[in-house]
């Protein structure tokens, strides 16, 4: 089991202790907590998104409550019963339907198949990892606003060569390494170009082209984004700080 | 089998934008898969594979295509009968520069034919319709390359050839037309019923050789209702035992002479 769930665990764990001990207030910090993980198990059994006030958000809440209720520490861990009960909820609740109303048979065969499933560990550890990458990127989603950088423009500002976006990740860390050019760019929300250029020697040409790019390497560098940082490191075995 | 796996940073119904290790950001489509900011997204190898396959095959068939279709020479039939040749010997355009050269192209299907094929087809239409023969055609046959193409003086030659070999295939069967052409005119005139001394006549008057001016003449006098009126003549000269027939006058005195 991962690092990340078994924080998560531990802390939720304590959390239900609390709650059993009398402290009514823990509920409201698991619910807090836990919520996002349930959405997001009812999102994956069911194969679309569920939103906080949907039927199945409902359901999951219900499951919830009766999770943390009969959860027993010796029976395994705490995250995976409570997505199991909250899962066969759901397909409970979906099957139901189902059978009240007229649904095209395209809709029932596809249901069945994906409740026919039986989930294992690893199901509910990929939607914790997920929650947590999701965490990450939702933050440097609010980094990126104040420099008018959205999602959808990485994909034709990124450079396509692998010797470009090398270079372009290489002056990100310079940047993310450097006090007064991180500085520069948290204050100006600029690229620091001409520093760069006289001071790193670095092609002013290559750096204006991919300025956002950078922008968005420097900063997942800057923060503390491992999740992201594992992927926007070098390819073949590099690691960040080889190049510092 | 080798996957892209990336994060999902943004996604939507059809697409999402996803951050591939090494640093990329790339917008996949979903294909209605259900995803969230923070997946795992893992782009099947075999997917790239069969859109680059299917690339290459579009690619090749619209090159094939305007390869195919583009003209390296030019065979003239004639001063009247244009065909553009591709680079593999096939007649890809015909231009008719005349009303007989067009009614050939009415009759025969040449386009995507080999030029040998096109050349026979061309010379038997234009033989039956007796429009030419093999040895006009012979004479005003010609191969032109491109000039892009000049630098190839292999093509000329080898478009020569087929065209060569298209008229000796045309040739032999040709060849009882061309009688046909030449001879029945003859055959027709010399009627059979016609007696040996008109015969000769017709025959030579017949003759390929003679001009078309001569022809009718021919025809007049060896037509058997000419002939019709000279046989009884020629017949009372030629046989005696019949003239003793039709005249009993002579009998008469003969055999009176001979009482």
């Amino acid at each position: 089991m991962n690092r990340l769930v078994v924080d998560r665990e531990s802390q939720i764990y304590q959390l239900l202790l609390d709650f059993r001990n009398g402290n009514k207030a823990a509920l409201d910090d698991i619910f807090e907590q836990l919520m996002p993980f349930c959405l997001r198990v009812c999102s994956k059994t069911c194969g679309k998104y569920i939103y906080d006030n949907d039927d199945e958000a409902s359901i999951a809440r219900l499951a919830l409550v009766e999770a943390l209720e009969k959860f027993d520490p010796a029976k395994g861990t705490m995250m995976v019963f409570i997505g199991q009960v909250i899962r066969n909820r759901v397909i409970d609740y979906k099957r139901k339907e189902q059978k009240q109303s007229i649904i095209s048979f395209k809709l029932f065969s596809r249901g069945e198949d994906r409740f026919e499933q039986e989930a294992d560990e690893s199901f509910f550890e990929e939607i914790i990892d997920s929650l947590a990458r999701k965490q990450e990127i939702d933050a440097l989603q609010g980094l990126l606003q104040p420099f008018n950088i959205a999602f959808h423009e990485l994909p034709a500002l990124s450079p396509q060569q692998d010797k470009t976006r090398l270079s372009a990740q290489q002056i990100a860390r310079i940047i993310a390494n450097d006090d007064e050019l991180r500085n520069h760019l948290l204050k100006k929300k600029t690229l620091p170009l001409k520093e760069l250029e006289t001071s790193w020697q670095i092609n002013r040409r290559l750096a204006d082209r991919y300025r956002k790019y950078i922008l968005v390497t420097a900063l997942i560098y800057m923060h503390d984004f491992p999740l992201l940082q594992e992927y926007i490191l070098p390819k073949k075995g590099g690691r960040a700080d080889e190049n510092k | 089998m080798r996957t892209n796996k990336g994060i999902v940073i943004e996604a939507n119904q059809k697409h999402a934008i996803i951050l591939l290790p090494g640093g990329e950001y790339r917008k996949v489509r979903t294909g209605g898969k259900y995803l969230e900011p923070g997946d795992l997204y893992e782009q099947n190898a075999t997917l790239l594979v069969k859109y680059a396959v299917a690339a290459v095959l579009v690619l090749t068939i619209l090159v094939g295509g305007i390869d195919y279709h583009s003209v390296k020479a030019y065979a003239r039939l004639g001063s009247d009968l244009e065909m553009g040749i591709n680079r593999w010997g096939r007649v890809v355009t015909v231009e008719a520069k005349s009303e007989a050269a067009r009614q050939i192209l009415n009759a025969v299907e040449i386009e995507n034919d080999k030029m040998e094929v096109a050349v026979e087809k061309i010379i038997r239409q234009a033989i039956l319709d007796e429009k030419t023969s093999p040895q006009d055609v012979r004479r005003n046959l010609s191969v032109t390359a491109k000039e892009k193409e000049k630098q190839n003086p292999e093509l000329e030659k080898k478009l020569q050839r087929a065209m060569e070999k298209g008229l000796e295939k045309a040739q032999p069967k040709a060849n009882p037309g061309v009688d046909k052409k030449d001879q029945p005119k003859s055959e027709v005139k010399a009627n059979p019923s016609v007696n040996k001394k008109t015969e000769p006549k017709a025959e030579v008057k017949a003759n390929p050789s003679v001009n078309k001016k001569a022809e009718p003449k021919a025809e007049v006098k060896a037509s058997p209702g000419v002939n019709k009126k000279a046989e009884p003549k020629a017949e009372v000269k030629a046989s005696p035992s019949e003239n003793k027939k039709a005249n009993p006058k002579a009998k008469a005195t003969q055999v009176g002479d001979g009482s």
